[in-house]
C-alpha cells in the first residue's frame, strides 16, 4: 500500500492506494503515528479510492487511529469509496463511526468550523 | 559473537601484519647484517688505509732517494776542502775564530749545496778522546742534542776508524722535532813532524730532512705507525726497544728488507704485532720503512669503535631481552585467549585460573591499570559469562520452542477435532465443510451443530475470523465458537447470542496499546429443517450465498460490527427462506482477496460465475472452489485461511396442498421465531 500525504492546514489529506489488509495495517500505524506525533494531524480525510481492498485488519487500524484521535479533538472523513470497499466499509457498520463522502474535497469541508 | 564478519578483502592494518614470531629473527638477522658490514667495513678501510699509506710512503722514498744521492754527491765533492782544511790546521786551530776558523766556515758554505735552504747542515768534528768539536752549527739554532742517535754515532765512528777514509752515511730521527738527518762522516788525519799520517778525529756533517719528516707525519695514520731507515749492517733509526736484539723477527726483517729490497711482512715488537712496509732507499744499503700497528691502527679511534661496539651488543642483547619480554606480554595473553576460545568452544564455561597480578605495580594500581593478561582474563570471563547466559537462553529457548510447537500442535488437533466433529446433521440438509489453513492455527473457522426443537431439527451454522494473528488471537477463535455454541444451544437467537458473546469477548480479550481488542467478525444461521427458513446474523462477516439452479445470489450485509469492536454493540436478525435444493455457502471475505503470483485478487466475479457453474454435491462445489483457489495462488497451502461451508436444503418432509412451492410460506421458523428471534433490528 502507498500512502501519499498532503496538509492544508488544519486537514491532513492521505491518499491510499492497494490492499489495505493485514500486511499493510503496519505502515498505516507508522505513517498517522509519525504525523500526529510530528505534525500535528487532527482532522484527517482518508481518501480511499485507489483503494481495492479492505479487511476487517484495515477496519481495526482506521478504528484505532479514530480512537487515538479523539481525546486529542481530531476527525476522520473517508472520501471516494469503491463499491466493493464501500460494501466491507458499511456492511461491517463502519459506516456509523467514519462518515463516507464521494471525494476528498467534500471530506474536507465537511470538517466543523469550529474544530 | 555479534553479526560483523571481516571480509578478505578488507584491509588489515600494516602492524598487524608483523607478527611478533617474525619480529625477532628479522631483527636478529638485520642485527648480524649490520654487524657484520661493519666489520668488514672497517677491516676494508683498514686495508685501504695501510695500502695507500704504502703508496705515500713509497712515493716519499723516491723523493728521498733522490734528496739523498744528490746530497751525498755534495757532501763527498764538497765537503773535500773542509777535510783538507782541518787536516792542515790541525785540532789546535780550530778556535781561532779569526784567522782559521773564518777561512773553515768559508769553505763550508762554499760547499754548501743551492737547495741548502730546504737542509738543515751541521758540521763537528769528533777527536779521538771522543770530544766533539762544533765547527758549524745551524744558523740562529742552538747544537742538536743527540740522544737517541748516541750508540749509532758511536758505532758508526768506530766503523770508519779503521777504513780508507772514505765517506760512509748513516740516518737517523732525531732530535725533538724528529727531524731525519743524514748523517755523513770520514776520518780527519794530522801529519806529525816526520810527516806521518796519523787519526786525527772524525768529521760528521748531520744533513737534516726536515720537510721528510714532516711529510711522513702528515701521511702517517697515528701516533703508532712509525717510519724508520735500516742501514746494511743492521742499524737503524728506531729506538731500542727490550728484546731487540734477541729478536729473531727484526733479523729477519734485516734479512727480508735487504734480500727483496721491497715488500711487507709482520713483525712482532715490545709484544705487539705491525705489518712492516719497507723499500730501499738510494743506491740500496739503506732501507726505508714503516710500522703499521696490526691492531689498534687507529689508536684511540680503535678503543673508541671497540667500546662502541660492545656498548652496541649489549644494548643488542638487552633489546632481545627486552623484546622477548614485551613479545611474552603479547604472545601469551593471545596464547590464552587460543586456549580459552578452545574451551568455549566445546562449551566449557568453567573459569579459568586467574593471572599472576603484575609485579611491576602494587596491587591497588594493578587493579586500577591492569596489565594485558588480566585485561585479557577480564574479557574472557566476561564473555564467557556472556556465553554461558547465552547457551543457558538458547537451551530455554530450545525447550520453549519445543514447547510451543507441541502447544501449537496440541491446539491446532483440538481445533481440528472441533471443527470436523462428528456432529449430526439433519435429514434435510446436506452439509459439507472444509478448512483450509494458512498455517498450523487457523484464525478461520467454522461450526456446525444441530438441535431437536418442537418444531423440528434446527441445523446451526457458524463461520468466524479473527483480526489478529499469533497464538493468543487463535486461542481466542477457539473460545468464540465454544462460547456461541452454548448460547446458541441455550435458546437464544443469533442476535441475541453475538450480543452476550461480544460482551464476554471484550472482558477477556487481549487489548493492545490503542485500547483496542482483536476484532471477530461472525456469521450465525438458524437453518431449520422443516422449512427451509434461515434466521441469520452478522457481526461484520461478508454474507453468505444463495446457489440455486445456475444463478447466485449473496444475502445483504447485516450492517452490524464485528465482536470486539465496541460493548454496546446491537446485533439484528435477519431471515430468508431457502428453496429446495438451494445451496448457501458460507465463506470469509478473504477468500476473494486470495492474491495470484501475479497480484491479480481471486475477486468476486470469479467466484460467482464458479457457483453459478457449479451442479455438483455441496462437496464438490467446495472441492472445485478449493481447487480453483490452490490454482490461482499456484500452492495448495493458501497465504490466508480459507473456510467454506456449503448446506443444501433437501425440501420439506412432505407436501401440503397450497403451500408455497418455494417453501418460503411466510411462516414463522419453528421454536426461536418466539421471543427474541424476531425478524428486525433489535432495539
Amino acid at each position: 500500500m502507498e500512502i501519499t500525504v498532503t496538509h492544508i492546514p488544519p486537514i491532513h489529506t492521505l491518499y491510499l492506494s492497494g490492499r489495505w489488509d493485514a500486511f499493510t495495517t503496519k505502515e498505516f500505524e507508522n505513517v498517522t503515528g509519525e504525523l500526529i506525533r510530528d505534525d500535528g494531524m487532527r482532522l484527517v480525510v482518508l481518501d480511499l479510492a485507489n483503494v481495492d481492498y479492505v479487511s476487517s485488519f484495515g477496519l481495526r487500524s482506521l478504528l484505532g487511529l479514530g480512537k487515538t484521535l479523539e481525546p486529542l479533538g481530531g476527525l476522520i472523513h473517508v472520501a471516494a469509496l469503491r463499491s466493493n470497499v464501500e460494501k466491507v466499509f458499511v456492511g461491517c457498520g463502519f459506516g456509523s463511526l467514519f462518515p463516507a463522502f464521494p471525494d476528498a474535497a467534500a471530506a474536507a469541508n465537511a470538517f466543523p468550523d469550529t474544530v | 559473537m555479534s553479526g560483523q564478519s571481516t571480509s578478505s578483502s578488507a584491509r588489515i592494518p600494516y602492524r598487524s601484519r608483523l607478527a611478533v614470531r617474525f619480529t625477532l629473527p628479522l631483527l636478529a638477522i638485520l642485527a648480524f647484517f649490520s654487524g657484520t658490514m661493519l666489520i668488514l667495513g672497517y677491516f676494508h678501510v683498514r686495508e685501504q688505509a695501510v695500502a695507500g699509506t704504502a703508496a705515500q710512503i713509497r712515493q716519499l722514498a723516491v723523493f728521498a732517494s733522490f734528496q739523498e744521492a744528490y746530497v751525498r754527491r755534495w757532501t763527498e765533492g764538497g765537503a773535500a776542502p773542509v777535510v783538507r782544511a782541518l787536516e792542515e790546521a790541525g785540532p789546535d786551530r780550530l778556535y781561532e775564530y779569526d784567522t782559521y776558523r773564518q777561512r773553515l766556515e768559508d769553505a763550508i758554505l762554499a760547499a754548501m749545496p743551492a737547495e741548502r735552504g730546504m737542509l738543515g747542515i751541521t758540521v763537528y768534528l769528533e777527536d779521538t778522546q771522543g770530544r766533539r768539536h762544533a765547527v758549524r752549527f745551524r744558523r740562529g739554532e742552538e747544537p742538536l742534542h743527540f740522544t737517541p742517535g748516541e750508540d749509532a754515532m758511536r758505532r758508526a765512528f768506530l766503523a770508519v776508524a779503521n777504513n780508507d777514509g772514505s765517506w760512509r752515511t748513516f740516518v737517523s730521527e732525531s732530535g725533538v722535532g724528529k727531524e731525519l738527518t743524514t748523517r755523513y762522516y770520514t776520518p780527519v788525519n794530522k801529519r806529525d813532524f816526520q810527516g806521518l799520517p796519523s787519526r786525527f778525529g772524525v768529521l760528521t756533517v748531520d744533513v737534516s730532512m726536515a720537510w721528510v719528516a714532516g711529510r711522513i707525519r702528515t701521511i702517517s695514520l697515528t701516533p703508532e705507525t712509525q717510519v724508520f731507515f735500516m742501514d746494511n749492517e743492521g742499524a737503524w733509526t728506531l729506538p731500542e726497544a727490550p728484546g731487540d736484539g734477541l729478536a729473531s723477527d727484526l733479523a729477519r726483517l734485516h734479512r727480508l728488507m735487504f734480500a727483496k729490497q721491497t715488500g711487507q711482512t709482520i713483525v712482532s715488537r715490545e709484544g705487539k704485532k705491525y705489518v712492516v712496509a719497507y723499500m730501499p732507499l738510494g743506491s740500496g744499503d739503506l732501507m726505508f720503512g714503516m710500522f703499521i700497528p696490526e691492531k689498534d691502527l687507529f689508536g684511540d679511534l680503535d678503543r673508541t669503535l671497540l667500546f662502541f661496539v660492545m656498548v652496541g651488543l649489549f644494548l643488542f642483547l638487552f633489546a632481545l631481552l627486552f623484546l622477548k619480554r614485551t613479545a611474552n606480554l603479547i604472545l601469551h595473553p593471545v596464547h590464552e585467549l587460543s586456549l580459552e576460545a578452545k574451551r568455549l568452544s566445546v562449551g566449557d564455561f568453567s573459569p579459568a585460573k586467574a593471572p599472576p597480578v603484575s609485579r611491576s605495580f602494587s596491587r591497588p594500581l594493578a587493579e586500577q591499570w591492569p596489565d594485558e593478561p588480566t585485561r585479557l582474563y577480564n574479557t574472557a570471563t566476561r564473555l564467557r559469562v556472556a556465553l554461558g547466559q547465552r547457551q543457558k537462553d538458547l537451551t530455554l529457548l530450545a525447550a520453549t520452542r519445543e514447547r510451543l510447537f507441541g502447544e501449537i500442535a496440541l491446539a491446532g488437533k483440538l481445533q481440528h477435532t472441533l471443527r470436523h466433529g462428528t456432529q449430526k446433521v439433519p435429514d434435510r440438509f446436506i452439509l459439507a465443510a472444509e478448512l483450509s489453513p494458512a498455517g498450523h492455527i487457523a484464525h478461520e473457522a467454522f461450526d456446525y451443530f444441530s438441535r431437536e426443537e418442537g418444531t423440528g431439527e434446527t441445523l446451526y451454522c457458524v463461520t468466524a475470523s479473527v483480526t489478529a494473528h499469533g497464538i493468543p488471537a487463535a486461542l481466542l477463535m477457539d473460545r468464540v465458537l465454544p462460547l456461541l455454541h452454548e448460547l446458541l444451544v441455550s435458546g437464544m437467537s443469533p442476535a441475541e447470542a453475538l450480543e452476550n458473546a461480544n460482551t464476554i469477548i471484550l472482558s477477556y480479550a487481549p487489548i493492545d496499546k490503542k485500547g483496542l481488542s482483536p476484532f471477530v467478525s461472525v456469521f450465525v444461521g438458524a437453518l431449520f429443517a422443516q422449512d427451509g427458513t434461515i434466521l441469520w446474523a452478522s457481526a461484520g462477516k461478508p454474507p453468505p450465498y444463495r446457489i440455486f439452479i445456475g444463478s447466485t445470489a449473496s444475502l445483504p450485509w447485516s450492517g452490524d460490527f464485528p465482536l470486539g469492536v465496541q460493548g454496546e454493540s446491537v446485533y439484528t436478525n435477519h431471515t430468508t427462506t431457502l428453496r429446495p435444493g438451494e445451496t448457501l455457502l458460507l465463506c470469509g471475505g478473504r477468500l476473494t482477496a486470495l492474491l495470484s503470483p501475479d497480484g491479480e485478487a481471486f475477486g468476486e466475479e470469479r467466484l460467482l460465475s464458479l457457483l453459478t457453474a457449479a451442479t455438483g454435491t455441496p462437496a464438490q462445489l467446495i472441492e472445485s472452489i478449493r481447487s480453483a483457489c490452490f490454482a490461482h495462488v499456484g500452492s495448495e497451502t493458501p497465504p490466508e485461511d480459507i473456510a467454506l461451508v456449503a448446506v443444501r436444503w433437501k425440501g420439506r418432509y412432505r407436501a401440503s396442498p397450497g403451500s408455497d412451492p418455494e417453501g418460503y410460506g411466510g411462516r414463522q421458523p419453528p421454536g426461536g421465531r418466539q421471543g427474541g428471534m424476531q425478524d428486525g433490528r433489535r432495539s
